[in-house]
């Protein structure tokens, strides 16, 4: 395989993208079965409340209402991490936000169904909400969960690696700063839809999810079903960053319903509810310590943060780990100390969202680098480079480092945008600034304990030379199925568009973990190169025998198989595979791939730990309206290092779908909430996610560090590159008008405050 | 998705037939576009027994515009308002503010007289049933108190269409008719005129009325121009918004007209501004002077996105930009007859 790629490297058309584009595509939503109902969810118009009773029997009692669930259909506990199952599938006891899920209808119509819940009586006894975290860290006559040991603090993490005491007694300098990073929320195009059928005593539901295998378990768990009950399907499905990442109200109260109706149910949310579902970033409060040398290199960090978690648990605790854990790239850090707190408010609960749980302190820190940078008379790029991370090495906190290529993504992004040459040249209101970023290529641990593979795929190839991937890898838009498309065709000689992938559907497919954590290409990608080497083998070893050679002598490329001689012979890949199946039966083969064991011996070690990381460096230039505080980024140069471009236009897409989201967040999307617990801005019309007017120019440098062990040495490429988009911008903004904003999203207010600050001071 | 309520359409094929739907009905809404209004409905604004569909009427469809000026039917989309070679000749503001309106799917959508009608927004008004339900409703709909002014005893809800202000600079009045007895009566008035500061009852339309017709009257060596501020470079309403017309006679600034949307539940004629521009020399000190004084009748409360300060700021920043591209001092853009 040390030939030239076939097909690696080089464009390779969307497995799916016709039907996406001509609209032949089925998303979950498009799916009606033979007597389906509509379901819809009755939601908390309290913040917080106790719920004394519920009568349904007027709804109940309603024509053409078939079914009527509440929590008491089903109170049994869970959420994505098993150390924090704490949401119930419809509320049991107590609602924790407006919005929460109280109880679920379903009917023959949607007109029918919504007249269904306006009959639904709800006796609440209101209790005092909570929406700020630092109130939250106090409030012991406020519990908005009984576990809670101090006030609302579900969670708290205090870590120490190196000398940390020693490393700031050795500093030149020591530079201090807060920091706050509002919440920003997914905002996918596709509204959450789920379609459930129960049947002869087993569940089907059919989901927009990024994880069906963990949500066939959490439905088993829920429903009281044995697993192999339970089946999963996802239809096409229109982007998730997160926010579908794990099971959702809507998919428990769709089965609840189907199978107290014993009709089919669906559920799609409305735009309203998708915002309410939530689970996105973090609001978070940080704070930084770091000490450098006078050459700006850095002795010691300590960090802490505070993180609002809304109502629930959901991703939350692997937030607060990955705030602090992933500080420790991709800067060299001697020593370093971070404390992280996730508190409960009544607001919709916080998870995990592109980027998780790096996105906020890497705008932190990559500002606050500035800062100590200007405060030493430092080039920004220049004290990057002095303290960039190398291959081969290991993190104060452990963290195993391979392929990096960080160096080449700061030098490639500074030559792209001219740093050298233009910073400090630009005309008035005009800046540039830069920052860096460092992300996991997949969680080393499961979120639950087990021994087996975190990916498996098994590939058949029949007598007519059809390939066929099954694997349970979700495609959520990111393009995972032509990446097994691609992996497989390159291993077995055969064009990518050739390849048929069936893929996340738990009774056909292989267990993979889902769509999380930047960990498909990588962990799936390395099953399926697996599965493929093994059906490789088989079919040269047939087409070896038959022609009295040996299977190492021969080559399979471009859909034939190379046979040495004099003349040398080919043999067409679908001879070779009935030859094959004629000598030794079914043609199939499977792999699987777990990630070594990397975890730190440490409480939260777990935490942080990749086979691999990516590491990117983003030059943006800015233009500052001083009069009216508009910021508008002209053009974002964005190298990142993915270790190898499998599909060079889907990468591309993918740091320029990253870089916008990341732009968003810094300029436009506020994911706020009144003082009485609304959502401020629950609709696309409010809620201002960029038009292609907002958007600059984004220009992807594609870094090929080449992976030791990822699949062709592919690396992470979707949610790292958000990273460094937002303080990219704020430092360039410091460098246009001299102002440090230490809040995002910011607004031209703030800016214009910031200022006027600025003139008070001269 | 949300559910539209259930209402019967009436789709009249003329302007009395569609007056006299709306007098038999009256639990019927007018509607032409839609872009607003079904939106509206399907939050639980209005429940509307009948939808009357003006756009079978050929009455409101005329469009006609040169020397002697302009008459704009009520269901004249906002695209063609804005592609019109007369339209952008002589009145250019009007055609920036057609351009201006959310993006160009809803201009294609959108009529002339369903943005002049447009209804007040808020965003403790422009809400799901649930969400304003979960609140206890607001003054404007089924609620006590107006969410945005407690102390205060009216609605606050904000103006918002971004044509108005064009139109009225542009010296505009608009011809409103109503079923009688025998056919159809009719009045005309300053398009100014049309508004009420209020953000419930909005305009002076009574029941069964209807906007028919806007005119725009001749205009000589007039400048005009639009400028809106919004977060987004499309799909946004105004969070502030500035219309301005002049001409420049013997050197100084005649006809001078300058409106502010956005700002109130009502759009507001910058009087002060006008006066001080009035025959005086174009300078940038007298730009200033008057662009300061553009927000002196505004008094914004915190019903959008940004406080009302920034958006009183913005208005005097938007406005001395407009006068500054219309008088020369800036790159033109408004173009002179």
């Amino acid at each position: 395989m040390s030939k030239e790629f076939q097909w690696i490297g080089k464009p390779t058309l969307r497995y799916d993208g016709v039907a996406r584009v001509t609209g032949h595509a089925l998303y979950a939503d498009d799916l009606r079965l033979p007597g389906m109902l509509v379901g819809k969810i009755l939601r908390s118009p309290h913040a917080h409340a106790r719920i004394r009773s519920i009568d349904t029997s007027r709804a109940e009692a309603l024509p053409g209402v078939k079914a009527v669930a509440t929590g008491q259909d089903a109170p049994v506990t869970y959420g994505i991490l098993p150390v924090s199952e704490d949401e119930y599938a419809l509320a049991v006891g107590k609602v924790r936000f407006v919005g929460d899920e109280v109880a679920a209808v379903a009917a023959v119509d949607e007109e029918t169904a919504l007249r269904a819940l306006s009959l639904i009586e709800v006796d609440y006894e209101v209790l005092p909400a909570i929406f700020d975290p630092h109130e939250a860290m106090v409030r012991e006559d406020v519990k908005i969960h009984e576990g809670t040991k101090i006030a609302n603090i579900e969670r708290q993490a205090s870590l120490s690696f190196g000398d940390v005491e020693a490393g700031f007694a050795s500093a030149d300098y020591i530079r201090e700063d807060s920091f706050f990073k509002g919440a920003a929320t997914h905002a996918p195009l596709e509204p959450h839809s789920a379609m459930a059928h129960f049947q002869d005593g087993k569940l089907t539901v059919w989901t927009s999810t990024q994880v069906p295998h963990y949500l066939q378990r959490y439905l088993s768990k829920v429903l009281g079903l044995a697993q192999d009950r339970v089946r999963v399907i996802k239809p096409v499905l229109g982007g998730g960053f997160g926010g579908k990442g794990e099971p959702l109200p809507l998919e428990f109260a769709a089965s609840i319903l189907a199978r107290k109706s014993g009709r089919p149910v669906k559920i799609t949310y409305t735009r309203e509810e998708v915002f309410l579902t939530h689970r996105g970033r973090h609001p978070m409060h940080m704070k930084l310590k770091t000490g450098v040398k006078s050459d700006g290199r850095i002795t010691a960090l300590h960090f802490e943060s505070l993180l609002d978690g809304g109502s629930y648990g959901s991703y939350g605790v692997v937030t607060l780990y990955y705030s602090g854990q992933l500080l420790t790239g991709p800067y060299v850090i001697p020593a370093y100390s971070f404390k992280a707190t996730r508190v409960n408010t009544n607001k919709p609960p916080c998870g995990a969202q592109r980027g998780h749980g790096a996105v906020q302190p890497r705008f932190a820190f990559e500002v606050h680098l500035d800062r100590i940078a200007s405060d030493l008379g430092i080039d920004p790029l220049d004290i990057r480079l002095k303290n960039a991370m190398e291959s081969d090495t290991r993190t104060v906190n452990e963290l195993r480092i391979t392929s990096c290529g960080f160096r080449e993504c700061l030098e490639r992004s500074a030559e792209k945008s001219s740093w050298k040459e233009r910073r400090g040249k630009l005309p008035e209101g005009r800046g540039m600034g830069m920052a860096g970023s460092i992300y996991i290529s997949g969680a080393g641990l499961p979120i639950y304990f087990n021994p087996m593979h975190h990916s498996n795929v098994r590939i058949e190839v029949d007598r007519s030379g059809r390939v066929t991937v099954f694997c349970g890898a979700s495609d959520i838009g990111q393009g995972s199925d032509t990446m097994l498309a691609l992996v497989a065709g390159e291993v077995l000689g055969v064009p990518p568009e050739l390849v048929r992938v069936v893929s996340a559907d738990t009774d056909t497919t292989p267990v993979d973990l889902g769509s999380y954590s930047s960990r498909v290409t990588f962990m799936a990608g390395n099953a399926c190169h697996a599965a493929a080497t093994e059906v490789r083998k088989r079919i040269l070893f047939a087409v070896a025998e038959e022609h009295g050679v040996s299977s190492e002598e021969l080559d399979l490329r471009y859909h034939l198989v190379e046979i040495p001689g004099n003349p040398p012979k080919t043999m067409s890949f679908a001879e070779a595979a009935a030859l094959a199946e004629a000598k030794g039966g079914m043609v199939c083969g499977s792999g699987g791939y777990t990630p070594p064991k990397l975890a730190g011996k440490y409480r939260g070690g777990g935490v942080g730990p990749s086979p691999a990381y990516s590491f990117s460096a983003y030059v943006a230039e800015v233009d500052v309206d001083r009069e009216t505080g508009v910021v508008k980024v002209l053009s974002l140069v964005a190298a990142h290092d993915l270790g190898r471009a499998l599909n060079p236009p889907a990468a591309e897409g993918q740091v320029q779908g990253a870089a916008v989201m990341g732009l968003a967040e810094t300029l436009f999307e506020r994911n706020d909430f009144l003082n009485t617990g609304q959502h401020a801005s629950p609709s696309l019309l409010e809620y201002k996610v960029p038009t292609a007017l907002d958007v600059p120019d984004v220009l992807p440098i594609l870094v090929e560090s080449v992976d030791p062990e990822g699949p062709f040495g592919a690396k992470e490429c979707g949610e790292g590159t958000l990273c460094p988009a937002i303080p990219a911008v704020i430092n360039a903004i410091y460098d246009a008008v001299g102002i440090w904003l230490h809040d995002a999203p910011i607004t031209p207010e703030a800016v214009l405050n910031a200022l006027r600050r600025q003139r008070q001071k001269e | 998705m949300m559910v539209l309520p259930e209402f019967k359409l009436m789709r009249p094929a003329s302007l009395s037939e569609a007056l006299s739907a709306l007098a038999q009905n009256p639990g019927a809404m007018a509607v032409a576009g839609g872009t607003d209004l079904l939106v509206s409905m399907k939050q639980g604004l209005y429940n509307p027994t009948h939808l009357v569909d003006l756009k079978g009427a050929p009455e409101l469809h005329r469009l006609e515009a040169g020397e002697g000026g302009a008459t704009i039917g009520a269901c004249v989309r906002l695209s063609r308002v804005k592609n019109h070679p007369e339209i952008i000749r002589r009145y250019g503001a009007l055609s920036q503010a057609a351009d201006a309106v959310a993006g160009p799917a809803l201009q294609n959508r959108g009529t002339i007289g369903g943005n002049v009608c447009l209804d007040t927004r808020c965003y403790y008004y422009n809400q799901s049933d649930f969400w304003r339900q979960s609140l206890g409703f607001c003054l404007k709909k089924d609620g006590p108190v107006c969410r945005a002014a407690p102390a205060a005893k009216r609605c606050f809800a904000n103006f918002s269409s971004d044509t108005v202000p064009a139109l009225i600079v542009l010296g505009a009045r608009v011809r409103v008719v109503c079923g009688c007895e025998g056919g159809v009566s009719e009045r005309v008035l300053p398009l100014e005129d049309f508004f009420v500061e209020d953000g419930m009852k909005r305009n002076v339309l009574a029941p069964g009325e209807l906007v028919a017709e806007l005119y725009l009257p001749a205009t000589r060596n007039v400048f005009s121009g639009y400028r809106k501020y919004r977060q987004r470079g499309a799909i946004d309403y105004p969070l502030v918004s500035v219309a301005a017309a002049l001409s420049i006679e013997d050197g100084v600034i005649r006809g001078a007209r300058v409106a502010v949307g956005a700002m109130a539940s009502a759009p507001v004629v910058a009087l002060e501004t006008m006066e001080a521009l009035e025959g005086a020399a174009p300078t940038p000190e007298l730009i200033s002077k008057a662009a300061e004084l553009v927000a002196k009748r505004t008094k914004p409360v915190k019903n959008q996105a940004g406080s009302p300060g920034h958006r009183r700021l913005m208005a005097k920043v938007m406005c001395r930009r407009l006068l500054e591209e219309l008088l020369g001092l800036g790159p033109l853009f408004g173009k002179a007859v």
